[in-house]
């Protein structure tokens, strides 16, 4: 453990280096000659996917490297997978998006990538150190690219609610780790378990309970769930299409990664419910947000005109139904947290992807302009469909699967708060049905206006159009075809489990 | 494998894979090949059919009791020894191989009426990928093995069904009747899930058999059982249109007319019929109860509608959904048997009625009100007298089908000491034979109301008519009564011995749990029922049909006549105003949470401006159109009850970044409180 | 009056209550903003008591990391909010509410 193996960081070394390369490509060319970058981009991102990927088959895990700082196990292996994958979908959304954009392509490329680094550390950091360092990489990367469209005054609005509120959740979070630090005497996370099993709940539980609460809560900003919920809808609208994607995906999951971490650091080295986690307060806390973050996003999402607002709304219920994973404090209900951010990667990128072709047409975001997709663009119709009703838990798609995977998690608990928060969701779900359907319907039900072409003859660009097919093959893969992700998602839990 | 279970013909999977095969030729070729691709969808249909009528005779040729079933793992969940592992599996017993061939027969002879009736549809290939598609959902949730595998062919059907009846789009009300239908059924399908994730805490599978073994076994507790039944059943009340969730599929007869018969009247809705017969070992007493009163009532009050209604398509909804009341009452009394039995001749003869409706409107070039019909018998002598026979049997006349599988819900009802129930069943079958009667004579006897429209008509085309011969050729009882004896008879061989429940003691926590332990049934065919009933029920159903016919022959009475006394009239045409009753309940209750909202706001928040900080600004401006947006936008009830409470969150988000921090820190300022003081103090 | 632990800890809490109330009523964006940072430095104050009187320096390495992160977050803050008056020619956050409901 005592050593610095500093290859074991091949794919941040990967991403690090292709950020430079594209400051220096970026400094060295002409404004109206930026192609190379994202040919760069592509090539680092899909280097350090592969690597992470590799990584799988031929480090003996867990390894661990500088000074044990750095970890490297099948959790953080799986988990780097759907980031790589997610920030692939994103540029290929980007780059449709940036041809509409004369200015900063460079910058963006270059903050989605250090966004892209800042998830890749956040999947391997082993300390509260770390785990600060890298989320303030992300969270300060995303503040900018929220703002990204500085003409845009609802941007800059969008970019500073993200700012204000983000800094709010930093401060909570640091000052959690504050607490923990003096509870625990140390940064690393497996401290927590140990200082629960010699102090029991001796003078410090207190100050380790309390850290823990401020920690829990600043994450929740980066999941987008009560109490940090707010910001969700108001910068899903203002901010740049493929930045409302890369923050429902990334930036969400990112948050789940180091919650997941912080979770299990606090159960007992056997897996067992450790000593804070067990008084039953804490899962009580936990599906009082969970409940709180499902009703809030479904039925803030009832009456959205706005495609991306509800989008936003519907990313907070989905905030919630993973914390429902989350809560059960058990390898089944964390396998679930992942299944269903694999689930949620294709689902929620598919939508995207079309938003922003749609929205590249119509120059709007309004749903009853979708009128009379499905008559002009079948494929894209077909595209938004399958994700909405994924969206929405229907069998045999992505979503549905994830829910049920969450779902069984929860109810095998047994408590009557789990039954509560299982009902809560589940009237969610019907909820849900109903905005979807909403949007369904302008697809296919109603026509677009006499005269209104413009939506006739969408061309969509390669690599968008390829991102469109792997997310509707993997919405139903995902639901249908499971036992290999599912295998996937429980060794993930397993090796969280494990991990010291 | 227990000594009752045989391994599954290979075929078998073909009855799924065939219009599945269709379906994808169809959607991807549908509009290029001959005649828009209708024949490659019903090839599909087709050969399912006859799989499944080989399957019928093969499983017949088992011993009583005796089973199919085939398992295929399809994932496992790892926590535990060896894990839990989830299995595509398929049974196939009595239940199955009766309403698989139900299924794919009017299916096929649906297929078939829709080429005549949809003929000249700007979107006709897109309605045979659907219907194909639709068939392999119901083949799915027929076969399935497990409630996992089962739930995901109920959504299905659900998605097929939201995509049909607002295939004619065109119409918004179409669109919003559609989006009615799929969302109050998923309110249903809440309850569904939860039950059966109460059955997997207990029993720790999915599996019919796993389930049925956990419950044999004690595994779960008494409460919960009644619950977790209760929570299943609520799914069929959603999917089979029961009290009081039945508001859906009168509205959902705006589909085309073959949709209609096969969807809304055959196959999907009964699903809710057959999952209450698959899953009746696990119902305690006290679900049952609840399953029988919800029948009763539900047919009893369904059938007073439909005395109101003028759209002939619109009573009809009213009486399927009376006779699927029937159905769950039948399983209600403890006799799933008869309640399958009604199932399967209702399917035959309320497809034949629908498909006749069918072929009046297409005749009528779309016209579906009764005050325009009249006289139709000469013109349409084909579809009249398939569709008075129909009648015979829906009013439970002696020597149809109907009779048979009617009086032995009502039989079993009396027997097992149901006496409220019986009577209230007694007097829908009263009812619906008077309604039925008053609904064939508008419609074929009298003088035509609307001469231009009877100019029109014509008897429908072949395409529609052998359809509609062959399923009134059902509708009498000949077919179900074949075999030695009575104890031989159709409704025995099939539905008494379904797959696993035999396979385990019987216990006390379940009603008459497991069916080859459980009491011996009261014998319901007509040799062995007491007589008594047998001449009542008999006479009773040719009074209402004679009532009927009386009121309206002399055309003193027009087809707007008030036959209910007038209260009930009222009562009834509103549909009990149970659609106005969610909207006032939830979104009134939404309504006033949010003008409290305000209050607060204007009273409080104004008053003491910054300083309270945190309640007040939390509460935020309500913003006063929180209130316009939530009537405005009152179309649909269920939906509308969360959007009232939707209007709360709209209220919270009010765009201040400060009220946001305020939210923020006082929600976290409340969770360190409760902390301080009820963790760590 | 040696300074012990529960000084620091006090000088924490008064830096993070006057910095939450800093957040919530102030209305320019750099009132909001300097509030925050309070929270951040109380924080910190926190984790130099702790390390100095309980643990190791791995916390007082830590502090010198948030300084430098929260000067970069409060760099991109400023840099937004130099936008919000270019557009609106006043930083109030109230008023930049066009996002909303």
């Amino acid at each position: 453990m005592r050593e610095f193996n500093v290859a074991l960081a091949a794919p941040e070394w990967i991403l690090s280096a292709t950020i430079l390369v594209v400051l220096f490509q970026d400094a060295r060319t002409r404004w109206d000659n930026k192609g190379g970058l994202g040919r760069t981009t592509w090539l680092g991102l899909l280097l350090a996917t592969g690597c992470a990927m590799l990584q799988g088959w031929f480090v003996d895990t867990p390894a661990t490297a500088f000074l044990g700082h750095y970890g490297v196990d099948g959790f953080s292996i799986v988990c780097k997978a759907i980031f790589g994958a997610t920030a692939l979908f994103v540029m290929a959304m980007a780059d449709t998006w940036l041809k509409r954009v004369d200015r900063g392509h460079g910058e963006f490329r270059l903050l989605a990538l250090m966004a892209t680094l800042g998830m890749f550390f956040v999947c391997s950091v082993r300390d509260f150190a770390g785990l600060f360092v890298s989320l303030e990489l992300i969270t300060v990367s995303f503040y900018c690219l929220t703002a990204f469209k500085r003409n845009d005054e609802r941007a800059i609005e969008a970019g500073i609610k993200y700012v204000v509120l983000g800094a709010l959740a930093t401060a909570f979070l640091l000052l959690g780790i504050a607490f923990i630090y003096g509870a625990t005497e140390s940064l690393w996370f497996h401290k927590i378990a140990l200082t629960e099993a010699s102090d029991g709940v001796g003078g410090n539980a207190a100050l380790l309970e309390f850290g823990l609460l401020l920690t829990v809560l600043g994450l929740c900003f980066k999941i987008a769930a009560v109490p940090f919920q707010v910001w969700t809808p108001d910068v899903y609208e203002g901010a740049a299409s493929p930045v409302t994607a890369f923050l429902s995906m990334g930036s969400k999951a990112a948050g789940f990664v180091l919650l997941l971490k912080v979770v299990r650091a606090c159960l007992g080295p056997d897996g067992d419910a450790g000593i804070i986690l067990a008084t039953g307060a804490w899962a009580g806390l936990f599906a009082l947000i969970a409940a709180a973050t499902m009703l809030y996003g479904n039925l803030g999402a009832l009456w959205q005109g706005n495609m991306k607002r509800l989008l936003g709304y519907s990313s907070i219920g989905h905030a919630g139904y993973v914390l429902m994973g989350v809560l059960a404090f058990n390898e089944a209900g964390f396998a679930a947290v992942v299944y269903y951010l694999m689930a949620y990667l294709f689902t929620v990128l598919g939508v995207f992807a079309v938003v922003i072709i749609v929205n590249g047409a119509l120059r709007s975001h309004a749903i009853t302009d979708y009128a009379g997709l499905g008559r002009k663009s079948p494929f894209l119709a077909l595209v938004l469909t399958c994700g909405l009703l994924s969206l929405a838990g229907v069998p045999p798609m992505a979503g549905f699967f994830g829910k049920f995977l969450v779902f069984q998690a929860v109810v095998q608990l047994g408590t009557p708060v789990a039954y509560t928060v299982a009902f809560v969701g589940a009237a969610g779900v019907v909820v849900s049905m109903y905005y979807y359907l909403c949007v369904v319907k302008q697809l296919y039900m109603v026509e677009a206006p006499e005269g209104d072409t413009r939506l006739d003859g969408l061309v969509v660009a390669k690599p968008l159009k390829a991102v469109l097919w792997v997310c509707l093959i993997g919405i139903f893969v995902l639901g249908f075809l499971v036992q290999p992700f599912v295998a996937m998602a429980q060794d993930a839990a397993e090796a969280l489990m494990a991990a010291r | 494998m227990p000594d009752l279970a045989h391994s599954l013909p290979a075929y078998v999977p073909w009855i799924i894979f065939c219009p599945a095969l269709a379906g994808v030729i169809q959607h991807f070729f549908g509009a290029k090949l001959p005649r828009k691709g209708d024949l490659v969808v019903i090839a599909g249909i087709g050969a399912s059919l006859a799989m499944s009528i080989a399957l019928m005779f093969q499983w017949a040729a088992l011993p009583a009791g005796h089973y199919f079933v085939e398992a295929w793992e399809w994932f496992r969940l790892t926590p535990g020894a060896d894990g839990i592992a989830f299995d595509m599996a398929i049974v196939v017993d009595g239940l199955t191989a009766s309403l698989l061939c139900v299924v794919t027969l009017v299916a096929t002879l649906v297929f078939v009426f829709s080429t005549g009736y949809m003929k000249g549809d700007p979107r006709y290939e897109r309605f045979f990928f659907w219907l194909s598609f639709f068939a392999v959902a119901m083949l799915i949730l027929t076969l399935a093995d497990n409630l996992l595998m089962l739930f995901i062919g109920w959504e299905l059907v659900g998605l097929c069904s939201y995509k049909l009846i607002g295939f004619w789009s065109e119409d918004l009300v179409n669109a919003e009747a559609a989006k009615k239908a799929f969302i109050v059924t998923r309110v249903g399908d809440v309850g569904m899930l939860l039950g059966m994730l109460v059955f997997y805490h207990y029993c720790g599978t999915l599996s019919m058999r796993g389930i049925f073994a956990g419950v044999a076994a004690g595994a779960v507790p008494a409460t919960a059982l009644t619950w977790a039944g209760i929570g299943l059943f609520f799914g069929a009340v959603g999917k089979s249109a029961q009290f009081p969730l039945q508001i859906w599929l009168p509205d959902a007869m705006a589909g085309p007319t073959p949709v209609s018969a096969l969807i809304h009247a055959a196959t999907m809705v009964a699903a809710g019929v057959y999952l209450a017969a698959r899953m009746f070992p696990v119902f305690t007493p006290d679900a049952l109860q609840y399953i029988a009163w919800t029948g009763g009532i539900t047919a009893f009050l369904a059938a007073l509608v439909a005395f109101t209604q003028t759209d002939i398509k619109k009573v009809l909804a009213y009486s399927t959904i009376s006779q699927l009341g029937y159905m769950m009452l039948g399983v209600g009394v403890g006799a799933p048997w008869a309640g399958m039995f009604h199932l399967t001749t209702h399917a035959m003869f309320k497809a034949c009625l629908f498909l006749g409706s069918g072929s009046v409107i297409h005749a009528m070039h779309h016209a579906q009100d009764l005050k325009d019909m009249g006289g139709l018998r000469k013109k349409m002598p084909v579809t009249f007298y398939t569709f008075v026979l129909s009648t015979l049997a829906l009013a439970g006349i002696p020597f149809t089908s109907g009779f048979l599988s009617k009086d032995a819900i009502l039989i079993e009802a009396l027997g097992n000491g149901h006496i409220v129930l019986f009577s209230l069943g007694l007097f829908s079958a009263f009812l619906t034979a008077f309604y039925m009667a008053r609904m064939v004579w508008l419609c074929f006897f009298g003088k035509p109301r609307n001469q231009e429209k009877f100019d029109h008509a014509h008897e429908s085309p072949l395409s529609m008519t052998v359809p509609l011969i062959i399923l009134a050729a059902f509708a009498v009882s000949f077919w179900f009564t074949l075999g030695a004896g009575p104890e031989d008879e159709f409704a025995n061989q099939f539905y008494r011995t379904p797959a696993y429940a035999q396979e385990f003691p019987k216990t006390d926590a379940v009603a008459h749990a497991y069916w080859v332990d459980g009491k011996k049934p009261a014998n319901w065919h007509a040799s062995h029922g007491p007589r008594w009933f047998q001449i009542v029920a008999m006479v009773l159903g040719l009074i209402g049909l004679g009532v009927g016919i009386a009121l309206f022959r002399s055309g003193r009475r027009n087809q707007n006549a008030r036959i209910l006394p007038a209260g009930v009239h009222e009562l009834a045409a509103g549909k009990y105003y149970m659609d106005e009753m969610y909207l006032d309940a939830f979104v009134g209750a939404a309504n006033k949470t949010a003008d409290g909202c305000r209050w607060v706001d204007e009273k409080l928040v104004d008053g003491a401006v910054n300083l309270s900080g945190a309640v007040g600004l939390f509460i935020g401006d309500a913003s006063g159109d929180a209130d316009d947006l939530v009537v405005d936008g009152a179309v649909n009830l269920a939906a509308d009850a969360a959007k009232g409470a939707g209007a709360l969150v709209g209220t919270a988000q009010s765009g201040r970044v400060r009220n946001y921090l305020a939210m923020a820190i006082g929600v976290t300022a409340v969770s360190i409180i409760v902390l301080v003081f009820f963790v760590i103090g | 009056m040696t300074i012990g632990l529960f000084h620091y800890l006090a000088l924490g809490a008064a830096l993070f209550s006057i910095g939450v109330i800093g957040v919530v009523t102030r209305r320019n964006a750099i009132g909001v903003l300097i509030g925050v940072e309070l929270i951040l430095n109380a924080a910190n104050v926190n984790l130099v008591g702790f390390s100095r009187y309980s643990g190791g320096l791995d916390a007082q390495v830590f502090v010198i990391f948030v300084i430098v992160l929260a000067a970069a977050e409060a760099a991109v803050a400023l840099a937004i909010i130099l936008q919000l008056f270019e557009k609106r020619s006043d930083i109030d956050v109230d008023r930049a509410r066009g996002l909303r409901g």
